[in-house]
């Protein structure tokens, strides 16, 4: 025997159906008018939990990308300076030569020391370089401290300066700081060239120190290169790292269409559906033929 | 001749009887908790002739309505459920809300942070960026509190919800008790008749209740319903109530039941319906959640804290200040833990060590003349008779017990509950105002070293920080993830429940419910039935008639 159903039944078993649909239709156009899934803790806490590694991923391989801009920033102010301070010792290194020879007179010498003390003052502010903020790039991490007072003053970064390093990427670090020290002698020697009461000829001692200078300045954009081509590999790996991760990160967290689509036209299809049954149900009484 | 007249006029009367309660059943086809009433007919008794035994008509017996004993307890009981997951579920719901969404959380405000001292160290002597650093350090820790706000905000409504329920049992129980006293006293003034609405009403009300809070009920003998609560203690007795008591907590509130005159706390003896459902959920879920992100924020705080003082500041200071505080008060040496209650209890706690951190919360209890401490869900007491102070094994917290009263006195508080990470998130503050002061670089190299301040990175990307097991982004994700499991087994039962009591309820009305058409039906079989009668009375009066002209 069938049994029987009660009218109450008969009419929330309707209502039931559209509410659920509807709830399925509000979920559905959210997620598709805002590009991203509502992931919540109780519908996918897996995903979350993903998620929350990757977003921890992306944000250190943006805050590298960061990183390396400022360490290029820094590399790029040193390595001014010191394509500059190569420039500088060229030009000391002929004003020397000519300084010797015998065709000076007194009054080409004292040109000549004019200009040794012109490449002098020059060493000194470039050697002295400060950056936006008035930091001294050349003193290694005593940025306050003016690293050559003047051309007789040792470099007063003194034994506690050590070199700077960025994190470039995971387990890469760029230097981008030196304490440029040695360049006691160089400045001594431009400074006794340029003295009027100073050296007539400019001997081999001299000569040695403004090669030694040479040598180091270039030894230090030496440096300085490697340090830019290894923010620039990092760069390389940390964006094909980064890459993944994004595309991970949005396949966890931005609507699939497709998918959202199609669930949207199913419960509307659902809806219209439980609404026609509903009415036409309601419509059915034997009262309307009695 | 006068027989048949009366035979017919019972049979209508008996008929117009029964259209009265179809009208009735039509009438409340659609009232909650009404059943279908039907009526009973019989023959009358016959009249003995010397022809033989001729009956006399129809008379209605009986009204009765439809009852299926079964199925009505299977529905409490499934509701009783139903109402447990269901308040379990929303307060769920709300705790989900308040975690924020997957872009903006205690996780991303960490990362934030973190990367604000990644920035900080590509130019440490910048004071920009120093301010920058110390505004993402504000940054979290209002994101702390907001977070603590909304998880408080919670609370409140999960109080008031509460007292709510209360009142509502209160007056679902006053009710019932007035049901009883109605329902014996019809059945006493006519002892052969049921008060069918009344006994549907007090049904419905029993149903109510359940979806409320745990209950038991017998019937005694003079047909009272008596109301128990899961624990035993009586809710409904014949014709009175035994009204629940809500009250307000530091944090909450309880549920207290009156026993001659005195009160006692039953909170704890709640396990079902949307009272105990509201219970639990705040004491499983909420509680423990909020102290795992209690441990996971001091975890992060006391890691910045302990690098921070291995710096110089950009002054050439040592950084052996704090970076973060707790409360007013150093990270790693004392707790003035909020969440002593009552607050005034005289037990403090200390923080002894970071690293074996828990989210556990303990009880300290008078019991038999002593004082014993017990771990939140565990019965068996840690320590008996405690006195002084207490090393928790493994806890790394240390619990200060000696300003206790020996003896508590009248109004002394015998029950204090300790949490000490359930204060964290409100009381996190940044303990530095002075960008300079900012120890990011290493001791005794100059203000452009950025040694110390590259350090924290370690804090953010290495395992270990929480627990001596977890990085701060893996704790976070595994604080959710066992929220999210437990949110989603919660949601899942409560389909499971809501389709069960949806079919359990369907069944019993398909026993009890009024079907219309049915009633149609019935419509159509009396009306015949009753014109039937009426043409019976018509030819009697016809018969009679005969009768009269043919002796004029």
């Amino acid at each position: 025997m069938e049994s029987r159903i009660s009218s109450r039944t008969y009419f929330n078993q309707g209502l039931t159906g559209m509410t659920t649909a509807q709830n399925a239709i509000a979920k559905a156009m959210d997620e598709i008018s805002s590009g991203t899934r509502d992931i919540r803790p109780s519908t996918d806490s897996q995903a979350l939990s993903a998620l929350a590694e990757l977003d921890h991923k992306v944000s250190l391989l943006q805050q590298f990308e960061k990183n390396a801009n400022a360490a290029d920033e820094r590399l790029g102010q040193a390595e001014n300076a010191l394509q500059h301070m190569t420039e500088v010792m060229m030009r000391a290194r002929e004003a020397a030569v000519r300084f010797n020879s015998a065709a000076n007179s007194d009054e080409t010498r004292d040109e000549l020391r004019l200009e040794f003390a012109t490449l002098r003052d020059q060493m000194l502010s470039l050697l002295n370089t400060q950056d936006q903020r008035g930091d001294y790039i050349f003193a290694g991490t005593q940025v306050n401290t003016i690293p050559y007072a003047d051309a007789t003053s040792n470099f007063l970064g003194g034994a506690s300066s050590t070199d700077v390093f960025l994190d470039v990427g995971e387990r890469r670090v760029a230097q981008v700081a030196w304490p440029l020290d040695g360049f006691e002698s160089v400045l001594q020697t431009l400074n006794d060239l340029a003295d009027s009461a100073g050296p007539t000829t400019v001997d081999a001692a001299n000569f040695a120190n403004i090669e030694d200078a040479e040598d180091r300045v270039i030894s230090f954009r030496v440096e300085v290169g490697q340090a830019m081509t290894a923010v620039e590999l990092s760069r390389s790996d940390n964006e094909g790292e980064l890459y993944g991760y994004l595309v991970a990160q949005s396949s966890l967290r931005d609507t699939d269409y497709t998918t959202a689509i199609t669930e949207l036209n199913k419960q509307t299809l659902l809806l219209q559906a439980t609404q026609g049954t509903l009415a036409k149900v309601q419509g059915l009484s034997l009262f309307n033929v009695i | 001749m006068a027989d048949f007249l009366s035979t017919s006029v019972s049979g209508l009367s008996s008929v117009q009887r029964a259209l009265d309660v179809l009208s009735h059943n039509i009438s409340n086809a659609y009232t909650e908790g009404y059943t279908r009433q039907s009526v009973t007919l019989a023959t009358r008794v016959p009249q003995y002739t010397g022809q033989g035994a001729v009956g006399t008509g129809t008379a209605l017996v009986d009204i009765s309505r439809a009852f299926d004993q079964f199925l009505g307890q299977t529905l409490q009981t499934a509701l009783t459920e139903q109402g447990r997951l269901q308040a379990r579920s929303d307060l769920l719901g709300r705790v989900e809300d308040a975690l924020g969404d997957d872009t903006n959380n205690m996780s991303t405000w960490m990362m934030d942070f973190f990367n604000a001292a990644q920035d900080l160290s590509n130019n440490p002597s910048d004071t920009a960026l120093r301010t920058a650093l110390l505004g993402q350090a504000e940054n979290l820790v209002s994101q702390a509190q907001n977070l603590d706000r909304r998880f408080s905000d919670i609370e409140t409504s999960v109080a008031r919800q509460f007292s709510q329920i209360t009142t509502e049992i209160n007056g679902y129980t006053k009710e019932l008790a007035n049901l009883n006293a109605s329902i014996r006293d019809i059945r006493n003034k006519f002892p052969d008749q049921q008060p069918n609405d009344l006994l549907d009403r007090r049904d419905l009300i029993l149903r109510k209740l359940a979806e409320n809070v745990d209950i038991s009920t017998f019937q005694d003998g003079e047909g009272n319903i008596n109301v128990t609560l899961g624990n035993g203690d009586w809710l409904v007795l014949s014709d009175r109530q035994n009204p629940l008591v809500a009250a307000p907590t530091g944090t909450g509130f309880k549920v207290l039941v009156q026993e001659k005159g005195t009160t006692r706390d039953i909170t704890d003896q709640l396990a079902g319906g949307k009272l105990g459902g509201l219970v639990r959920a705040k004491q499983d879920v909420l509680d423990p959640l909020r102290a795992e992100l209690g441990r996971l924020v001091f975890s992060f705080a006391s890691a910045v804290n302990d690098q921070h003082a291995l710096g110089e500041d950009l002054d050439g200071n040592a950084g052996t200040y704090d970076f973060f505080k707790v409360s007013g008060l150093p990270l790693n040496t004392f707790v003035g833990d909020p969440k002593v209650e009552p607050s005034a209890s005289g037990v403090t706690m200390s923080i002894t060590n970071v690293s074996e951190l828990t989210a556990s919360d303990f009880r300290l209890k008078y019991v038999g003349g002593q004082w014993n401490l017990y771990k939140v869900g565990n019965d068996t007491p840690l320590v008996q008779g405690l006195t002084g102070t207490y090393a928790v094994p493994g806890e790394g917290i240390t619990i200060d017990a000696s300003s206790l009263p020996a003896t508590p006195g009248a109004g002394d508080a015998t029950e204090i509950l300790v949490r000490p990470m359930g204060g964290v998130l409100s009381a996190l503050d940044v303990d530095i105002t002075d960008p300079r002061a900012i120890a990011a670089a290493g001791v005794g190299v100059g203000p452009g070293d950025n040694s110390n301040i590259r350090a924290w990175s370690n804090i953010a990307n290495s395992a270990g920080q929480v627990a001596g097991q977890f990085s701060l982004s893996g704790a976070y994700a595994n604080t959710l993830v066992a929220f999210g499991s437990e949110a989603r087994a919660t949601n899942v039962s409560l389909e499971a429940q809501d389709l069960y009591v949806k079919q359990t309820s369907d069944r019993r009305e398909a026993v009890v419910g009024v079907n219309l058409d049915e009633e149609a039906a019935e419509l159509v079989r009396l009306q015949n039935h009753y014109m039937a009668l009426s043409k019976s009375v018509s030819v009697a009066d016809t018969l009679f008639q005969s009768l009269l002209q043919a002796a004029a």
